[in-house]
């Protein structure tokens, strides 16, 4: 794992393990949370991210490890503290369908304790932030998923966390919804030092987070920002488009499988391969019958995938 | 090879389909992509003839079948993946042996080859996908529909199977194909967007990249909030979101390239004018904006 965030973590996680039976789904995983840093985890389903936000809520407990935060505190031994202290939005946004927009938020905040008439000034203010004002009387059953998320989301900052998980908060959420929540997601972590840790399969979400970790079979096999993610796969990706009257297929056999490459593929006419370190010439003579390749920057998709194939036994080969 | 003509659905009071307009083309590799609720599934539902259209036509080309993929695994979870084929094989009378030798064969091309007796509902989220789509392919239909195939799946999986419909439609397959994630549209011939029930641009990526109207510029600042107060004093600036570390800002209509000069002026003594410049459009600018403009309609 690379350079750690140093004294400034929010939160550090130390071989967190977490085990069901005989299954390890979480395995000596370490990281710190940067104080008001976005933090991405990627990963496939199953791979332990889930598992890994449950345990830092205080909602799991670990079988071992440990995970230390909110200066000074320890998930274990401070667990109701803990939890008063942050903010967690799963994958179902877990309203009740069966209340208004307002009951719910009040319902909400209601738990964390906070006062009425705080509680109806932080309503206010955070559905005015996260465009809902006109829901607040609606019946949640009502809403889109792009509507339901901002609720949710708000449902999780009554209480102003210093430290927010987000659970693949944006699936299926239209773009200018998605645009509406992370706007607010980066100014309070910009302007308020709010710590955020989230999971998605969203790649352009992945690309502006602070720090990522890739997340497989329980271990993080990658961790730093995705700028330098890719420092490893820069300069090895080229990319030629296939000219009117070639066979972008029968060109992409042609070089698949070349002991230069690491992987190609396409995207529609355009053939992409990545060069194994030291072979980026070889790969590109090899696409020169096509016209002059092209360097392409690697995407944290690509990062992701070499990576990932350099485990053993994770994807399930499919033989093209 | 499927034309609709003001394509209207409605459920009761929602109407899910507004008058949507379309053809895809043998050999084409078409990509719907929406969000949630956009009308995705009331389409492909409408396309294999599940569902009928309020008003309007959705015409297929005669004697044109197809293999379906719906959102939700829809085959057997009791039975092995073997069982599963022999019974679609059997509903569609495909000879047995025949069957059996295509079978082999997808499965063979998906890495499913050993799990022939395993049961569906022991599947992987990625397996079931591959198998959906064995059974889809059993029958040989000129036309795949498959609706949002790659949502919530690991981007190796996802890799994969965009690999694998790639190859699909260069033998000769056309394809239908829904998803919620913008940059899918890179291995697509064509897309359309489905916002809201309606096609609110339709081409080729290129295509609709280019039609964009409005200037946009990212600034590199992280004094993002006095950043914001200044563009708000710019009349010709109609957005500015966070992005990471960034911003965005959208000229607003009417405007064009020469506003970067107002936009630097604008933040001059606050941002250093390099860390100023032109950025060009995503699908997901367009995506917003043709939204956006849906809604001032």
């Amino acid at each position: 794992m690379s350079a750690r965030a140093g004294p400034a973590a929010f939160l550090e996680a130390r071989k967190l393990t977490r085990r069901f039976g005989s299954f390890t789904a979480v395995e000596a995983v370490d990281f710190d949370l940067p104080r008001g840093k976005v933090f991405g985890f990627l990963g496939p389903n199953g791979s332990g991210k889930s598992t890994t936000i449950r345990m830092l809520t205080g909602l799991l407990e670990p079988t071992s490890g440990s995970a230390t935060g909110f200066g000074g505190l320890d998930v274990a031994r401070d667990t109701e503290q803990w939890k008063s202290r942050l903010g967690y939005m799963s994958q179902k946004f877990s309203l009740y369908l069966d209340l208004t927009v307002g009951e719910n938020l009040r319902f909400f905040g209601s738990l964390y304790g906070l006062t009425v008439s705080r509680l109806d000034e932080r309503i206010r203010e955070l559905s005015q932030r996260l465009g809902f004002t006109p829901l607040l009387p609606a019946l949640t059953a009502g809403l889109s998923t792009g509507q339901r998320q901002r609720v949710a989301l708000a449902a999780s900052l009554l209480h102003e966390p210093e430290l927010l998980f987000l659970d693949e908060p944006t699936g299926g959420v239209d773009p200018k919804g998605r645009r509406l929540f992370w706007d607010l997601i980066y100014e309070l972590a910009a302007e308020r030092g709010m710590t955020v840790l989230v999971t998605t399969h969203y790649m352009d979400e992945a690309e502006q987070c602070d720090r990522l970790a890739f997340i497989l079979n329980g271990r993080i096999i990658a961790e730093g920002a995705p700028h330098d993610l890719k420092n490893g796969l820069r300069g090895r990706i080229l990319e030629v488009t296939a000219p009117a009257g070639a066979d972008p297929f029968e060109e992409l056999s042609l070089v698949r499988g070349a002991p230069a490459l690491e992987d190609a593929y396409l995207f529609g006419r355009r053939l992409r391969v990545v060069a194994r370190p030291g072979e980026e010439a070889q790969a590109g003579r090899l696409l020169e019958r096509l016209g002059s390749p092209a360097p392409a920057e690697p995407s944290l998709e690509d990062v992701f995938v070499s990576l990932a194939r350099r485990e053993p036994a994770v994807t399930e080969k499919v033989a093209v | 090879m499927i034309a609709a003509r003001a394509l209207v659905r409605t459920f009761g009071a929602t109407t899910a389909l507004k008058g949507v307009d379309v053809e895809i083309a043998r050999g084409e590799m078409f990509a719907l992509i929406g969000p949630d609720g956009a009308g995705k599934s009331t389409f492909f539902r409408i396309v294999a003839g599940l569902l009928a259209p309020t008003s309007g036509t959705l015409e297929r080309d005669p004697g044109t079948t197809f293999g379906f993929v719906p959102q939700r695994f829809a085959l057997y979870e009791d039975l092995s993946i073997d069982e599963n084929l022999a019974l679609r094989a059997r509903l569609y009378d495909v000879p047995r042996a025949e069957a059996e030798r295509r079978a082999a064969d997808l499965l063979s091309r998906v890495g499913l080859e050993r799990y022939g007796k395993r049961l569906a509902g022991a599947l992987s989220g990625g397996m079931k996908q591959k198998l959906a789509l064995v059974s889809a392919l059993l029958t040989r239909p000129p036309l795949l529909l498959l609706d949002e195939p790659t949502t919530g799946v690991d981007p190796v999986s996802r890799r994969e199977f965009w690999s694998l419909l790639n190859e699909l439609h260069h033998r000769g397959l056309t394809i239908l194909v829904s998803t919620p994630y913008m940059d899918e549209a890179e291995y697509a011939s064509r897309i359309g967007f489905l916002d809201e029930g309606r096609l609110t641009a339709l081409g080729t990526r290129e295509e609709i990249l280019s039609a964009y109207p409005r200037p946009l510029f990212l600034i590199r600042s992280s004094d993002r909030v006095h950043v914001r107060e200044r563009l708000a004093r710019l009349p010709a600036v109609d957005d500015v979101s966070l992005f990471g570390t960034q911003l965005h800002v959208r000229g607003a209509a009417g405007s064009g390239p020469a506003l970067l000069g107002a936009v630097r002026g604008a933040l001059a003594g606050l941002v250093a004018p390099e860390a100023v410049e032109p950025l060009p459009p995503s699908l997901e600018d367009v995506f917003v904006l043709k939204s956006e403009e849906g809604e001032a309609a």
